[in-house]
């Protein structure tokens, strides 16, 4: 649901409770209004009260017939703040940045070990050819980690933010203020029918790391997403790995910078860069290899639900 | 006249004791009316219902209303019908009237198996105090619901799209209840 929309119907939904809760009151002034009419008021004074009556009726016609509305509704859930939202799209510019500055240099270092590869200079000394390669190797492995060390620490703080702000709301919206029965519910407040539940995962590991905040900020904002608990629950679970990810490459390319700055010569890359080099790819770019951690559903849904309907059934 | 009440005082006594004689051998041999519990089999599931129901209403088999679930749930899964959900409704009606199971009880069993509800999740304490703290015993408590989710919705009543939405919404619920409890203990 658009966050405006929701904000706007909840509104709603609060004034036809306020309306409805306090119908008596309404019902007596009503009554009072027309055991006035039959004194004797100027005019003027009537007109008004005619006014008001109107508009009171029509409010009650507009929030009041549906019967939900009598019973108490749990408080509205508010997992994406304004700020949350705003925090998504700053993380996904920070990433998109940092694609763009470490794609040209990773380039740059594919093609030198390409040349690396086939001009045969592995294990050749003396060569000047293959010095000269093996220079502009060094310099575009350690570009790359510059521009990691540079850069994820924003990165690692935008996530954290996000993180941090997505956490607080699911522990007081879902951890505090609702019960696992009220869980259960909240998954199908959204729900129009079983297929729009089984609709794309949130937790994309074969993304980009801008193209997943990119799409958190779409989901967050279009009208169809399902529920809304089940998408911060989501993104907050995937941040989580992120972040720990993103801790872990920083590491990583803190060692690796003291392994370059240590070594004398540099000339070819060793299984440690390869690896520091794809432990880049798999954060930024999402070059992962296993996606098989969801279970999905295990039947196809095409048959309708049974109609019976048992007084022990709550849903009845 | 003595020898004359002296012949009655025996007779009286004599009749006396052959009556307690004949009170306390009649006691012996009379022994109390014990209602023996069938639990239902076979695959004629109308009459395993009325059975089952009629079996109920003797306080001598009520302990043993789980058997008579599990065997009437057996027997349903031959012959796979929405209606069967309806046998077992009545069912459990029945074992609440009869005051096997209270209304609460009856709520839990036809949900646990005919509704893609959760009861296992509860219903009066907010999660960072009780779901986050039984976390992994609450999980395990629904992967076992979602069995006789399997049993109920899908072997019983052949409600694919129910079992569907059951399978889902604990995938779902995992999701978020991973969410909630490490927000929860992070908040702490």
């Amino acid at each position: 649901m658009n966050l405006d929309s929701a904000i706007v119907h909840d509104r709603f939904i609060k004034l036809r409770y306020v309306v409805v809760s306090t119908w008596p009151h309404w019902r007596t002034i009503i009554m009072h209004y027309f055991d006035i009419q039959k004194l004797g008021f100027p005019h003027t004074l009537k007109e008004s009260m005619d006014w008001g009556v109107a508009i009171v009726c029509c409010s009650l016609l507009l929030y009041c017939p549906t019967g939900d509305a009598i019973t108490p509704r749990q408080p509205t859930l508010n997992i994406f703040s304004t700020q949350v939202i705003e925090n998504i799209k700053e993380t996904g510019d920070a990433a998109r940045i940092l694609e763009t500055d470490l794609q040209s240099v990773i380039e740059e270092l594919e093609k030198h070990q390409e040349l690396y590869t086939e001009s045969k200079c592995q294990g050749v000394v003396s060569d000047q050819g293959c010095d000269q390669i093996s220079r502009q190797m060094a310099s575009s492995y350690k570009a790359m980690l510059d521009t990691m060390a540079n850069r994820l620490p924003e990165m690692e703080r935008n996530i954290q933010i996000t993180r941090g702000a997505l956490k607080t709301q699911l522990a007081k919206e879902l951890g505090r203020n609702r019960t696992g029965a009220d869980l259960q519910r909240l998954l199908r407040n959204n729900k129009q029918s079983i297929s729009s539940v089984q609709r794309t995962r949130v937790r994309q590991q074969g993304a980009r790391l801008s193209d997943r905040f990119r799409k958190y900020f779409l989901l967050v904002n279009q009208s169809n997403t399902g529920s809304l608990a089940l998408l911060g629950s989501e993104m907050y679970l995937d941040m989580d790995e992120t972040l720990g990810l993103v801790q872990l490459t920083r590491q990583q390319i803190h060692r690796a910078q003291l392994y370059v700055d240590l070594s004398e010569r540099m000339g070819t890359i060793t299984p440690e860069m390869e690896q520091t080099v794809s432990e880049v790819k798999r954060i930024i770019f999402g070059e992962y290899d296993d996606d098989s951690d969801f279970v999905p559903a295990t039947l196809e849904t095409a048959d309708k639900p049974g109609k019976f309907c048992s007084e022990f059934d709550a849903n009845c | 006249m003595n020898l004359t009440r002296c012949t009655v005082n025996y007779g009286f006594k004599a009749c006396f004791f052959l009556l307690l004689s004949i009170l306390i051998s009649s006691c012996q041999t009379t022994k109390p009316k014990v209602y023996t519990c069938t639990l239902p089999s076979g695959y004629k599931v109308e009459s395993a219902f009325a059975q089952a129901t009629a079996d109920l209403t003797h306080l001598q088999c009520h302990y043993q209303f789980d058997q008579y679930v599990g065997n009437l749930l057996e027997i349903t899964t031959s012959d796979p019908k929405e209606k069967n959900k309806e046998y077992f409704s009545n069912f459990l009606a029945d074992a609440k009237r009869n005051g096997v199971i209270s209304q609460r009880q009856a709520k839990q069993y036809y949900r646990r198996y005919f509704s893609p509800d959760f009861v296992s999740l509860g219903t009066m304490h907010n999660n960072c105090t009780t779901t986050c703290r039984h976390q992994v015993e609450i999980v395990k408590k629904m992967k076992l619901e979602l069995h006789d989710k399997e049993l109920g919705l899908l072997k019983v009543v052949g409600d694919k799209a129910s079992y569907a939405q059951a399978d889902q919404e604990f995938n779902q619920l995992l999701i978020l209840i991973d969410a909630t409890c490490l927000a929860c203990q992070a908040s702490k």
